[in-house]
C-alpha cells in the first residue's frame, strides 16, 4: 500500500477503513515477522486504536480481532501440517530409491549372467547372486536360461509394501486435514477478515501442497509400476471436503501474540 | 475431592488463576498427548467471572502476557523442528542409497571373480561400470584384479552441507527452547503442560540431531571410511538467551 494512500485513510477515511488498515498492518507482521515491512508507525496505530469510540466501531474491531485469533490458531496448525506433508514426501522418496536400486541391481546381475560363456559358470554365478542378495529368487521360462527376479515374499519387499502403504495413508490424512483447514481459513479471509497478506499465505501454502502431492503421485506411479501395486494419492484439488464442516471453537488464550 | 475441586473450593484467587492458565496450557499443547482438560466449561466460566472484579487481575494479565510469548515462539519451535526432521530424512535417504550401493557392488564383484577368462571379465566389468549411476563407482585393483567400489569422497560435499544445515537448525531450535524455558520459569509462566512440551521437544531435538550424525557415519562406512566422525555433543551447542533476545521479547510482548 502506497504511503500516500495510508496517509489519506488516516486523514479522511472512515473508522472501518482505519480498522482494516490496522488489521492489514497486523497481518503483514504475522506473515512476515518483519517490523520493517509494517505499514503503520506505533503512533499511528495508537491513534487508530484510540479513535474507536462508537459501539459499532468497537464491535467491528472486536469481531475482526476474534476472527484474527481464529485465523492464527488454524494457520499455525496448517504451517506445521505442510512441513509434515513435505517430510512424508521425503520418506516416500526413500522407498523409491529402495525400489529403484533393487531394480538396477537386478538388471545388472541379469546382464552379467548373460556374459558367462558356459552353463556351468553361469549357474554358479546365479547361485552366488541369489545367495548374496537374498532379495532375489530364480526365474526361468521354458526354453530360456534362468534369471533373477525380486522375491515378492521376502521380508524386505513386504516391509516396503507396509511402509509405502503407511506413508500413503498418512499423506491422505494430513492433506485432507490441511484442505479442511485451508477451507476454514479461506472462509475467514473472505468475509470476516478480508486481509491480503493472510490470503497470500494460504494460497502459497496450497501451491506448495499441490506441488508436493504431485511429486508424491509421480513416485507412487513408479512404485505401482515396479511392484505391481495399485496405491493412489488424491491430488490436492480432488480432495473432497466433508459435507458437514462445522466451525471449531477457539480457546480464548489459544491466540497469537497480536490478537 | 480432587486437587482441582479443592482449589476451586478453598484455594486463593491466584491459585484459581493458575489453574485456569494450566487448563489453557493443556489445550495449547494437546498434540503431545491426549490429556483431559483440567477444567469443565462451567468451572472455567466461574473463574472468568471471578476475574472480572478481582484485585488479582494484574497477575492474570501478567500470565496472559507470557502465554502470548509462549504461543508466539512455540510455533517457530515446531516449524524449525520439522525442518530438522526433513534434514534427517535427506540424510537417511542417502544411507539407504549408499547401503544398497555397497551390497550391489559386493555382489557384482563376487560375480566378476567367476568369469573363466580375463576378456569376458573385462567386458562384464565395463558393462557393470557403465550401467551404474553416473560417478557413483570407481575401479580399483586388488590382488592384480580390477573391481568396483564407491569413491571415498562420493557425496561428501552433500553430507557436509546437510550436517551444516543440521547444526544450524539444531542451534535455532535450542535457542527457541532456551527462550521458552525462560518464559516458563518460576517467575513467569510456571505451567506444567508447557514444561512438559519443552522437555518433549528437547528430547526430540537431541534425537534428531544425533540421528543426523549417525546417518553421516553410516554413509562414511558405506564409502569405506573406517574412522567414524565425532558427534559434537548437544550440550556444547551454545544457544543461550542473550540480553538482546530478552529485550526483543519484551518489545514484542508490549505491542
Amino acid at each position: 500500500m502506497i504511503r500516500k494512500n495510508i496517509a489519506q485513510i488516516l486523514k479522511q477515511g472512515s473508522m472501518r477503513q482505519k480498522t482494516l488498515l490496522y488489521m492489514n498492518d497486523l497481518a503483514i507482521f504475522n506473515t512476515s515477522y518483519d517490523l520493517e515491512k509494517q505499514l503503520l508507525t506505533d503512533k499511528e496505530k495508537t491513534i487508530i486504536y484510540r479513535g474507536l469510540k462508537t459501539p459499532q466501531d468497537i464491535k467491528h474491531y472486536n469481531n475482526m480481532r476474534t476472527s484474527n485469533k481464529g485465523f492464527l490458531f488454524f494457520n499455525d496448525i496448517a504451517r506445521t501440517t505442510i512441513e509434515s506433508i513435505i517430510g512424508l514426501k521425503q520418506t516416500l522418496l526413500q522407498q523409491v530409491l529402495n525400489v529403484g536400486y533393487n531394480r538396477l541391481y537386478r538388471d545388472i546381475i541379469n546382464d552379467l549372467l548373460d556374459l558367462y560363456p558356459e552353463e556351468d559358470s553361469r549357474e554358479k554365478a546365479l547361485g552366488l547372486a541369489i545367495e548374496k542378495s537374498e532379495i532375489f529368487k530364480l526365474y526361468q521360462e521354458k526354453g530360456y536360461s534362468p534369471y533373477v527376479v525380486e522375491d515378492e515374499s521376502h521380508k524386505d519387499r513386504q516391509k516396503i509394501k507396509r511402509d509405502v502403504e503407511g506413508i500413503v495413508n498418512s499423506l491422505e490424512i494430513e492433506t485432507e486435514g490441511l484442505k479442511i483447514i485451508h477451507h476454514r481459513l479461506k472462509q475467514i479471509t473472505k468475509e470476516e477478515l478480508p486481509l491480503k497478506p493472510y490470503r497470500d499465505e494460504v494460497e502459497k501454502r496450497e501451491e506448495r501442497c499441490r506441488t508436493s502431492l504431485q511429486e508424491a503421485i509421480t513416485m507412487i506411479d513408479f512404485i505401482n509400476e515396479e511392484l505391481d501395486y495399485s496405491l493412489k494419492i488424491t491430488p490436492y484439488d480432488e480432495i473432497k471436503l466433508p459435507k458437514d464442516l462445522s466451525k471449531n471453537s477457539v480457546n480464548d488464550e489459544s491466540a497469537f501474540l497480536y490478537d | 475431592m480432587t486437587k482441582v475441586d479443592q482449589i476451586l473450593k478453598t484455594g486463593t484467587t491466584r491459585q484459581k488463576i493458575k489453574l485456569y492458565m494450566e487448563d489453557v496450557a493443556l489445550f495449547n499443547t494437546f498434540f503431545i498427548d491426549t490429556r483431559e482438560p483440567a477444567l469443565t466449561p462451567e468451572q472455567r466460566k466461574k473463574i472468568e467471572d471471578l476475574l472480572l472484579f478481582s484485585t488479582e487481575r494484574p497477575y492474570y494479565e501478567k500470565l496472559r502476557k507470557w502465554n502470548k510469548g509462549m504461543m508466539f515462539f512455540k510455533t517457530f519451535l515446531t516449524l524449525e523442528l520439522s525442518k530438522l526432521y526433513q534434514t534427517y530424512l535427506h540424510l537417511d535417504s542417502k544411507v539407504v542409497a549408499s547401503t544398497k550401493e555397497r551390497y550391489r557392488l559386493q555382489g557384482i564383484n563376487a560375480l566378476l571373480d567367476l568369469y573363466p577368462d580375463n576378456k569376458t571379465r573385462d567386458k562384464a566389468l565395463s558393462l557393470a561400470y557403465k550401467t551404474s549411476f553416473a560417478k557413483t563407482v570407481e575401479r580399483y585393483q586388488e590382488n592384480g584384479k580390477t573391481y568396483l567400489r564407491t569413491p571415498k569422497d562420493y557425496g561428501m560435499d552433500y553430507i557436509d552441507m546437510r550436517l551444516k544445515q543440521a547444526d544450524e537448525r539444531a542451534w535455532l531450535v535450542k535457542s527457541y527452547l532456551s527462550l521458552l524455558k525462560y518464559l516458563t520459569d518460576r517467575k513467569r509462566l510456571p505451567l506444567k503442560a508447557y514444561r512438559d512440551l519443552i522437555k518433549h521437544q528437547e528430547k526430540e531435538l537431541i534425537s534428531l540431531y544425533e540421528k543426523c550424525y549417525h546417518c553421516a557415519i553410516s554413509i562414511d562406512r558405506n564409502s569405506g571410511i573406517k574412522k567414524a566422525r565425532a558427534i559434537p555433543p548437544y550440550d556444547k551447542i551454545e544457544a543461550e538467551v542473550t540480553k538482546e533476545d530478552l529485550e526483543d521479547l519484551e518489545g514484542i510482548l508490549v505491542q
